[in-house]
């Protein structure tokens, strides 16, 4: 999933690795590997599925695209689908502000899930790829890339999440950039209807920390708020002796989010200087063996 | 310096530090961020040693830092500070300061950030790349598409993140058209160990603007050896610096 901006030009892209192919030696070893780990059920629910897409594509290398449309707040708008499919090697671009006026959709922000006909279901069960989305406003182009998921995300079929905690440490209060964080309420599940209720904790260099709510996420829904949305005015004092900077740690109990990280200037959220997704840092732990 | 990790220990102990660019010039300077994530997530092993090491373009040595961080400990430093003028390589170690046990055939990996700040109140972002890696490795093939409009800003950032003495980069790039077809491909320059090169597309390909034609966008592909995932940029006239992994 993915945010536009309204007024800023959005444009989706996606390359296809020229290595990419649906099915290998090694995506059939570890989808006998990953089916012995399961129960008989779960099997069924994860294979079936899948060897059913691939018989149905003809095991085509070729892959094809299509966008749900969302408000910010998940409820669903459009679907708009590529008339074409995409053989590895060949890029798919999409300027999204061109397609929602095409599609009559007003001027606004919304959240686009990109579905992809087919994933790697092997490794960390995602797209051969990184997705890329480039803003481009009058003078500033931000860009971020990141994979997209192949697995279930915030499905109730499946064990709970542990939670969500994500670290920003590149938090900046000054006069001219005030930093917001995103997060997106994702779910696998068209049906999801869980809202998202995270904690955000803004600590400084000598340890000094603020408490605020970042406020509700809607189920399939994306929320943004500044550092002094949550903190008002008073978070300018408050990193003054330490440059304006910080780090956030934001909290959500039970379900897992998607999170980037925005600079901007000091304009009430106008202009979008620089975006990056975070990373999971309990996934860099995984090499410590813990009791 | 006294009490230095030398980086090849870091690698040893299976803490190898993770590569972004780095570049202080007149242009653009680096602010690198992390945040003692031991602290949250190992309550009973809470302290950990920040290390960075940085590298001029050629790979060779230009400075090491330092800082211990405690419960909640956080750092965001300005590169320019410590090496002024050096782009290059910067290399992160996040390493709990209580001995750990690491999972057999595992490595630690760390978690950063980079912000660059450029002309004009400009700021870009990256997470942190690949480990630094003590061999040799192959580089599968990466591509990303660029803005043509902006084709004469554009450019690709490759680090090479293997340390071993022979370990320098070697590899190819090709321009494609969107459909896959492929307009050019070269050999890229080697790049040493550690060490790290901006190109701009037209300086890789000159002819990139007949090539690419009417087209709104266009690929860029880079494989070979050593390379870490490159990073494309554009650098605009007025001093804006837009820079993304791949």
């Amino acid at each position: 999933m993915f945010p536009t901006f309204a007024g800023v030009e959005s444009r989706m892209g996606f390359s296809i690795p020229v290595w990419y192919r649906p099915v290998d030696r090694k995506y059939l070893r570890s989808l006998v590997a990953g089916s012995l780990r399961k129960n008989f059920r779960e099997v069924l629910k994860d294979l079936l599925p899948e060897l059913g897409s691939l018989i149905a594509s003809g095991v085509s290398k070729k892959l094809r695209f299509k966008l749900h449309i969302l408000s910010r707040d998940g409820d669903y708008r459009t679907t708009y689908e590529f008339p074409d499919s995409f053989a590895p090697g060949a890029s798919v671009e999409i300027e999204l502000s061109d397609l929602f006026e095409r599609l009559k959709l007003p001027q606004d922000d919304y959240l686009v899930i990109i579905v992809m006909s087919r994933g790697r279901m092997d490794g960390y069960r995602s797209s051969p790829g990184s997705y890329s989305m480039t803003y481009v406003d009058q003078d500033n182009v931000a860009i971020y890339r990141t994979g997209a998921f192949a697995r279930p995300l915030n499905e109730g079929r499946l064990k709970a999440h542990v939670g969500f905690t994500g670290i920003n440490p590149k938090i900046i209060a000054t006069k001219d950039i005030v930093s917001s964080l995103m997060l997106i309420n994702h779910s696998s599940d068209p049906e999801y209807a869980y809202t998202a209720r995270p904690v955000l904790k803004l600590i400084r260099g000598d340890g000094e920390q603020l408490t605020g709510d970042f406020g509700e996420i809607p189920p399939l829904g994306a929320r943004e708020v500044s550092v002094v949305d949550v903190f008002g005015n008073a978070v300018f004092d408050f990193l003054k002796p330490f440059g304006g900077r910080g780090t956030t740690v934001t909290t959500c109990t039970g379900m897992t989010l998607a999170s980037l990280h925005l600079q901007r200037t000091n304009d009430n959220r106008r202009t979008l200087l620089g975006i990056e997704h975070s990373r999971p840092a309990h996934m860099n732990l995984s090499g410590i063996l813990q009791h | 310096m006294s009490g230095e990790l030398q980086i090849d220990d870091a690698v040893a102990r299976g803490y190898p530090p993770a590569v972004l660019y780095l570049r202080n010039d007149e242009i653009v300077t680096t602010e690198v961020c992390a945040f003692n994530y031991f602290s949250v997530f190992m309550k009973d092993n809470p302290e950990a040693d920040a290390h960075i090491w940085f590298f001029d373009g050629a790979g060779r040595p230009a400075g090491y830092f330092h800082r211990e961080l405690g419960v909640n400990g956080q750092l965001q430093l300005q590169t320019s500070e410590l090496c002024p003028r050096v782009s290059g390589t910067v290399a992160m170690s996040l390493i709990p300061k209580q001995e750990t046990k690491l999972r057999p055939g595992r490595k630690v990996t760390t978690g950063y950030y980079a912000q660059y700040f450029s002309q004009h109140g400009a700021i870009t972002l990256s997470h942190e790349r690949e480990p630094v890696s003590a061999v040799s490795f192959p580089t599968t093939a990466w591509v990303q598409t660029y803005l043509t409009r902006f084709l004469e800003e554009s450019g690709v950032v490759l680090v090479n993140s293997c340390m071993a003495a022979n370990g320098s980069s070697v590899g190819t790039a090709r321009l494609l058209a969107v459909d896959g077809r492929a307009l050019g491909e070269l050999a890229l320059p080697e790049i040493p160990p550690m060490g790290a090169v901006s190109i701009a597309t037209t300086t890789l390909f000159p002819d990139a603007k007949r090539l690419i034609g009417q087209a709104e966008s266009f690929a860029l592909e880079f494989k070979g050896t050593n390379i870490a995932s490159p990073f494309s940029y554009y650098e605009f006239a007025n001093g804006k610096f837009s820079l993304h992994h791949f």
